[in-house]
C-alpha cells in the first residue's frame, strides 16, 4: 500500500510537470529545454530567492509560449503570411520582456523539393523569421537559425495535410 | 599496393592489337544510335582436360562466372545470351579459339562469347584464364589470367575482366573501375558509405552524430567532401580516403550547402554569411576564397567539369529553381533548364557538353538531360516515384540517381541515352545521394 502511495505520489508529479508542457513535441534534435528549475518546496527561502524563484517561473513560461506556436509556409515560399507576422510579433514582446533569453529559429521543409534546395530554403524560412524578428527590435546577437531541410518532419505523409505542417520554422528560445 | 596486396595479375595472356583495327567489333556507346551486341558467357573449364573444376574452392568458378553475368547486365548495349538460345548445347567446345565451335554460336546470333579456365593454385582459390572472342571472326578482344588468392577476390576479378572488355569494345571501362559514394539512413541519423559503382564492396564511412548530406569526390577521387547537420549547426567535413582521416570544420554563416570540388582540388560551397546562400571556394585551410556565384537569391549545387571552365548551379533568381552554367573565364550565366518550373541537382558531364538535373513533373522528380550545343532538353526518366541527384560517371555515359520507384530511395543506374534504370544493390535501408568517383 505504501509503495502504490508513493508510486501514486510520482505519477501525479509528472502528471503535473508534462501539463507545463506544450502538446507540440519537437521533433528536431535542437530541443534544448533550458528553462529554469523550479522547487516544489518554499519553506526557509529568503525573499530574494523566493523572487529568483518566480522570475524563473516566468522565463519558464516565455520559452514555452515562444516555442508554442510554429509559423508556416506556401510551397517553395518563404514569404511571412499575415498570421506568421501576428505570430512573430508576440515573440518579439516576449523576448524583449525577457532579455535573458535568446533564440534558435529552425527553418523546415516539406518533403517534394529535393533535399539540397529544402536546405537553402529552410535557411531562407528561417531567416525570414530572424529579419523581422530584428525589425521588431530584437537583438541580432539573441538570434540564431539553422535550416533542416526536409531532414525532421513535424508530421509523416505524403499529402497537402502533412506537407502543409512541415513547411515551417519552429522556434528554440533557451536562457542564456 | 592495394591491387598487388589484392592479388597479382599473373599473366597477361594476349593483348590482340588488332582488336583495335577498323574492322574489328566496336561499340559507339557516345554516338546517337547505340547498337546491341548479343554476349554469352560460357560455363568455366577447367585448363587441363584431365583435370576437374571440383578440385576448385568455394565455388569459385561458379561464383566468377555469375559476377561476369552481373557486371555485363549494368551495360545496356549487351544484350545477354543463355544456355537455351544456343542450339546444339552451351558448351563452347573449348576455351581457346582453336577449340571453341564459333558455327553454333553464329547460328544463335552471339556476337561475342567469354570463356573461363580454371587451374588449381597451391595456397589459394585457383588461376582463372578469362578470354573474350569475336564469334564472326574468331578474334580474340580480351585475354587475361588472373591468380586469385581467396574467395573475396573474385569480384574484383570479374570487375576487372569486365573493364578490359568494356574497354576493347568501347574505347572506356572506367564504369568498373569507379566507386559511388552515397547516404543511408540509419534511424535518425543519415551516414555516408562507399560501395564500387556495382554495389560491391559497400564500407560504412562514417559514425557521425546528425544527417550527413550532399558527399561528392574531389576529381582525383581520394577526398571526400559532404555537409553535417548537427544539433545547432552545419559543418564541413572531409574524408581522406587514403589515410580515412575525417576533418570537421566550422565555416562563417549558418547554413552550408551542397559542397562539391573544382577539378584543381579546392572545395566549393554555399554558404549564406551574406544573408542568403551564395557561391565560394575555399582555400586549402577552410578559409573563404573567391566567390563564385554572388546573387539576392539561392544560388546551391556547383559542379564542374573536367576543365574546371564550366560550373553548373541551381538558382531561385528567376523565382523558381532552374539550372544555369558560369563561364568561369567569362564570367557570362546562362539559364540551361527552359521548362518546368523546378529543376535542381545539377551534374554537368567530364566533357562540359551535358547536363542531367531533376525537374519536378507532376509532383515528382524526373531525371532531365539538356544538351549544351544544342540547347535541347530531354527526359532520360519516367517513374514511377521521384528520380533525384543525378551524377555523371566518369566516363561522362552512365548517370546513377536515386529514386523511390522501388519504395524507400535506392540507387539507379542510366545512360546519357535513357536507357532503362538498373538497381546498384547497396543493402538494406534508404539510400540516397549519389555521388561518382574514380576507384
Amino acid at each position: 500500500m505504501r509503495k502504490l502511495g508513493l508510486l501514486g505520489l510520482v505519477m501525479l508529479m509528472l502528471l503535473v510537470a508534462a501539463g507545463g508542457c506544450s502538446k507540440k513535441v519537437s521533433s528536431t534534435p535542437g530541443g534544448d529545454s533550458a528553462a529554469g528549475s523550479s522547487s516544489g518546496s518554499q519553506g526557509g527561502l529568503t525573499a530574494e530567492q523566493l523572487e529568483a524563484q518566480r522570475l524563473a517561473e516566468l522565463q519558464r513560461q516565455a520559452i514555452e509560449k515562444i516555442g508554442a506556436d510554429k509559423i508556416y509556409f506556401a510551397f517553395d515560399s518563404n514569404e511571412l503570411s499575415q498570421e506568421s507576422r501576428a505570430i512573430l510579433q508576440e515573440k518579439a514582446d516576449l523576448l524583449k520582456a525577457n532579455p535573458a533569453l535568446s533564440l534558435l529559429i529552425e527553418g523546415h521543409c516539406d518533403e517534394r523539393g529535393t533535399e539540397e534546395y529544402n536546405l537553402a530554403l529552410g535557411e531562407r524560412r528561417a531567416r525570414a523569421a530572424y529579419e523581422f524578428l530584428v525589425l521588431l527590435g530584437v537583438e541580432s546577437s539573441r538570434l540564431q537559425i539553422i535550416s533542416y531541410g526536409e531532414e525532421y518532419p513535424a508530421v509523416q505523409g505524403s499529402n497537402e495535410a502533412a506537407w502543409s505542417k512541415n513547411r515551417r520554422d519552429e522556434f528554440k528560445a533557451s536562457a542564456n | 599496393m592495394k591491387k598487388k596486396l589484392l592479388f597479382c595479375v599473373v599473366a597477361l595472356l594476349w593483348w590482340i592489337a588488332s582488336a583495335h583495327a577498323a574492322n574489328v567489333m566496336s561499340i559507339d556507346i557516345y554516338g546517337p544510335g547505340q547498337s546491341k551486341v548479343n554476349l554469352f558467357v560460357a560455363s568455366p573449364l577447367p585448363k587441363d582436360a584431365g583435370t576437374s573444376l571440383a578440385t576448385i574452392p568455394n565455388n569459385a568458378p561458379e561464383d566468377l562466372n555469375q559476377r561476369i553475368h552481373a557486371n555485363c547486365g549494368f551495360l545496356p548495349f549487351f544484350a545477354m545470351l543463355t544456355a537455351r538460345d544456343i542450339v546444339g548445347g552451351p558448351s563452347p567446345g573449348g576455351y581457346v579459339g582453336q577449340n571453341i565451335d564459333f558455327h553454333k554460336f553464329q547460328l544463335a546470333r552471339a556476337d561475342i562469347i567469354v570463356t573461363a579456365a580454371w587451374s588449381p593454385r597451391p595456397g589459394g582459390v585457383g588461376e582463372v584464364e578469362l578470354r573474350a572472342y569475336e564469334v564472326y571472326t574468331g578474334r580474340l578482344v580480351v585475354g587475361k589470367g588472373y591468380g586469385v588468392a581467396n574467395p573475396q577476390q573474385i569480384p574484383e576479378v570479374a570487375a576487372r575482366f569486365c573493364a578490359d572488355l568494356m574497354e576493347a569494345l568501347t574505347g572506356n571501362g572506367d564504369f568498373f573501375r569507379s566507386n559511388l559514394a552515397m547516404v543511408k539512413r540509419e534511424g535518425t541519423r543519415k551516414q555516408i558509405y562507399m560501395s564500387t559503382a556495382q554495389g560491391q564492396n559497400i564500407q560504412k564511412i562514417t559514425n557521425l552524430d546528425g544527417i550527413c548530406m550532399s558527399p561528392a569526390w574531389s576529381h582525383d577521387g581520394q577526398r571526400l567532401v559532404f555537409v553535417l547537420l548537427e544539433k545547432r549547426f552545419h559543418s564541413l567535413c572531409v574524408w581522406d580516403r587514403q589515410s580515412r582521416a575525417l576533418q570537421k570544420k566550422r565555416l562563417p554563416g549558418n547554413t552550408l550547402v551542397a559542397p562539391t570540388f573544382s577539378p584543381q582540388g579546392s572545395v566549393v560551397i554555399s554558404l549564406d554569411m551574406r544573408g542568403n546562400p551564395d557561391i565560394y571556394e575555399l582555400r586549402s585551410d577552410f578559409s573563404v576564397g573567391r566567390v563564385l556565384e554572388e546573387n539576392w537569391a539561392i544560388d546551391i549545387g556547383p559542379d564542374f567539369d573536367r576543365s574546371g571552365q564550366k560550373m553548373v548551379f541551381v538558382s531561385s533568381r528567376l523565382g523558381n529553381p532552374h539550372v544555369f552554367l558560369k563561364n568561369l573565364s567569362s564570367g557570362s550565366v546562362q539559364r540551361i533548364s527552359l521548362t518546368g518550373k523546378y529543376n535542381t541537382g545539377p551534374s554537368i558531364s567530364p566533357d562540359g557538353t551535358q547536363v542531367v538535373f531533376a525537374q519536378m513533373v507532376g509532383g515528382q522528380h524526373k531525371i532531365f538531360l539538356a544538351d549544351l550545343a544544342s540547347g535541347r532538353e530531354r527526359q532520360l526518366t519516367f517513374g514511377p516515384g521521384s528520380d533525384e541527384d543525378p551524377t555523371w560517371s566518369p566516363d561522362g555515359y552512365f548517370v546513377a540517381f536515386a529514386s523511390t520507384r522501388s519504395g524507400g530511395s535506392q540507387i539507379y543506374v542510366t545512360t546519357k541515352h535513357g536507357d532503362e534504370p538498373i538497381l546498384i544493390p547497396t543493402g538494406a535501408g534508404e539510400t540516397s545521394s549519389p555521388a561518382w568517383g574514380k576507384l
